[in-house]
């Protein structure tokens, strides 16, 4: 049962280790990837443990320490210094501690937010792009589906959200809900597409006569090739959930304050900008900027490798070589 | 074995009366251990036969008469299910294509694997991965231990039809319809595969319906040949009479189109009058 393949022995030691690792920084395709996916990684990290660290951390520079939500009464509006790295909002709380906290709430939302839409809209979109067209009652039912992906796409997403919270109240699951909603359809249109072809596959047919039934034939074959699109996605979608969480924190229907939110940080800071006071939202500002570009940055990562499989796997087909 | 009686198979036309004919009364019969060669030019109907049998037929095309017997079942109007339990056991297809007919996303020796358990539960694994090496080693594929853990893009084209061939050959079928079953692989392995199909059918009492364009792989592995033109089997004959006279203007053609040289010709007849 062994078989015994000669492969030579890559160099060891530590040059070889940062020739590995310059190489995998500037490799084409994915330049950077490195870069990218551990700015990703440093978000999970303080997703975990962002505002357990913030109060030590933002001590470092005076032996005191802030926590995300803690007010130093009489520091209110000050700049960045040794004791507040990024200076002070209007109520005294430390910004540089709020930004450490706010992927434990930002990320958390737009992580539940973008696995409630995949959840709901893949298998939506699989199912809806399986039976379509095949008898009368499948393409009703594949009709329906879509139309009903349609009207929940066409909701303004902040009318929508603006509403909810109107009736509901203000709460973080209030976003996760509106947020969830307008990412289904994007799932569910994607998922659909490609099984669409993929169903029409030779293999599909290979299978089939093979003695392989529709649940097995979806399960094993069909899916698996339907999903590189939504899973090259849900990175994208994650930075666009990171971005609207913030809009609806901005504009009040979002995160209730005082939590740690970059929305309702910048909102809050906004009001001092024409005073000169810049640091309140600009630091929060550049932090939701770096969020959504790096999960951007990492959507295009994904994208770039499954390309390269595909091509690998000569699937590539003509109309798509271009993008 | 397989029987195939009055087979019509079509489009249905404007009227929703009448319908437009692609295959057009068909009748065809396979007994054990015997093997029949389908012939004919591109877009003849071969191929929609093969469908018709593994019950690929997709809307609009429909069958319209006729039934595709195996051992006494009849394929065509059997439910989804019942059909299911016969193929890849009973009668196994082979699909032309190659490549295209694998699962990009699954190792070659895991779904050699699934084959055999999704009709065999009992099977455990282990038996599974063993008799898939047996078989890609079987159909010639080198190092089979190696090549089980390669994804079908890391085969070569005639690797990867052999592994189609494979899988059809996976639960030991009874019967073995195969479309260009050794198109694209090269001679040598094609007369490996031609031969175990041969053994098969010999040693095992399995029944054959090849369909091919290759007139050579007639005249050395069939018994019988049945010409398909437009739809209609034109003809049908011993494969040592069909080498020696063809009754119709298409065997003709075909025979011209194809035998370019007459000592070849005279090498097949020889062929088929041995066999």
């Amino acid at each position: 049962m062994t078989t015994t393949t000669d492969v030579a022995t890559p160099p060891t030691g530590p040059a070889a280790f940062f020739a590995a690792l310059l190489r995998m920084l500037f490799r084409k395709p994915g330049r950077g990837t490195a870069f990218v996916w551990s700015g990703v990684g440093l978000i999970l990290i303080l997703t975990a443990i962002g505002p357990e660290i913030g109060p030590a951390l933002s001590g470092v520079g005076c032996g005191c320490g802030w926590g995300s939500e803690e007010i130093d009464r009489g520091h209110a509006l000050e700049g960045p210094s040794a004791s507040h790295f990024f200076g002070t909002d209007r109520t005294g709380f430390d910004i540089f501690s709020r930004v450490l906290s706010s992927p434990r709430i930002n990320l958390v939302i737009a992580l539940v937010a973008t696995a409630l839409s995949v959840v709901i809209g893949l298998p939506l979109g699989l199912l809806a792009g399986y039976v379509g067209g095949r008898t009368r009652a499948a393409t009703a039912l594949s009709e329906v589906i879509m139309r009903c992906m349609d009207v929940l796409q066409s909701f303004p997403l902040f009318v929508f959200a603006i509403v909810l919270v109107a009736v509901i109240g203000q709460s973080a699951e209030i976003v996760i809900i509106a947020l969830t909603i307008v990412n289904l359809p994007v799932f569910a249109r994607l998922a659909r597409a490609e099984m669409l072809t993929v169903r029409e596959q030779p293999y599909a047919d290979a299978a089939r006569i093979l003695g392989h039934g529709n649940f097995r034939l979806i399960f094993r074959h069909l899916a698996p090739n339907s999903i590189a699109s939504s899973v090259a996605t849900v990175p994208m979608v994650i930075g666009f959930v990171i971005l609207f969480t913030a809009s609806l924190s901005f504009v009040g229907a979002g995160v209730k304050p005082p939590q740690a939110e970059l929305g309702g940080m910048i909102r809050v800071g906004a009001n001092n900008m024409v005073t000169g006071e810049w640091w309140p939202s600009v630091f929060p500002g550049i932090a939701l900027g770096l969020f959504v570009l790096i999960f951007a940055f990492a959507a295009q990562d994904i994208a770039v490798r499954m390309r390269s499989v595909k091509r690998a796997e000569g699937l590539m087909s003509a109309d798509t070589t271009s993008a | 074995m397989l029987e195939i009686k009055n087979l019509t198979v079509g489009v249905p036309d404007d009227s929703g009366i009448g319908f437009e004919a692609m295959l057009d009364d068909i009748s065809l019969s396979v007994d054990a251990g015997q093997s029949v060669g389908v012939v004919g030019e591109a877009g003849s109907g071969k191929s929609l036969l093969v469908h018709a049998i593994g019950g690929l037929l997709r809307a609009p095309v429909v069958p319209f008469g006729g039934e595709v017997l195996f051992e006494g079942r009849d394929m065509i109007s059997m439910s989804a299910d019942d059909r299911r339990l016969i193929l890849g056991e009973e009668l196994s297809l082979v699909l032309p294509g190659g490549r295209v007919r694998l699962n990009p996303l699954e190792k070659v020796g895991r779904q050699i694997m699934r084959v055999q358990r999704d009709h065999h539960d009992e099977l455990s694994k282990v038996e599974a991965h063993q008799r898939a090496v047996q078989l890609l080693d079987r159909v010639g594929i080198p190092d089979p231990e190696l090549r089980a853990e390669a994804y079908p893009h890391e085969l070569s084209g005639g690797m990867a039809q052999r592994t189609v061939v494979a899988m059809a050959l996976a639960n030991s079928p009874r019967f073995l319809v195969a479309d260009e079953p050794t198109t694209g692989i090269d001679v040598t392995i094609q007369r490996q595969i031609l031969e175990d199909f041969a053994s098969l059918i010999r040693e095992d009492n399995v029944g054959l319906l090849i369909v091919t364009r290759d007139l050579g792989i007639v005249a050395h592995f069939c018994d019988r040949v049945a010409v398909v033109s437009e739809g209609r089997i034109v003809e049908n004959a011993e494969v040592r009479e069909f080498f020696k006279e063809q009754k119709h203007p298409v065997s003709r053609e075909l025979m011209r189109a194809t035998v370019l040289e007459r000592e070849k010709a005279a090498e097949w007849s020889a062929a088929a009058a041995s066999d």
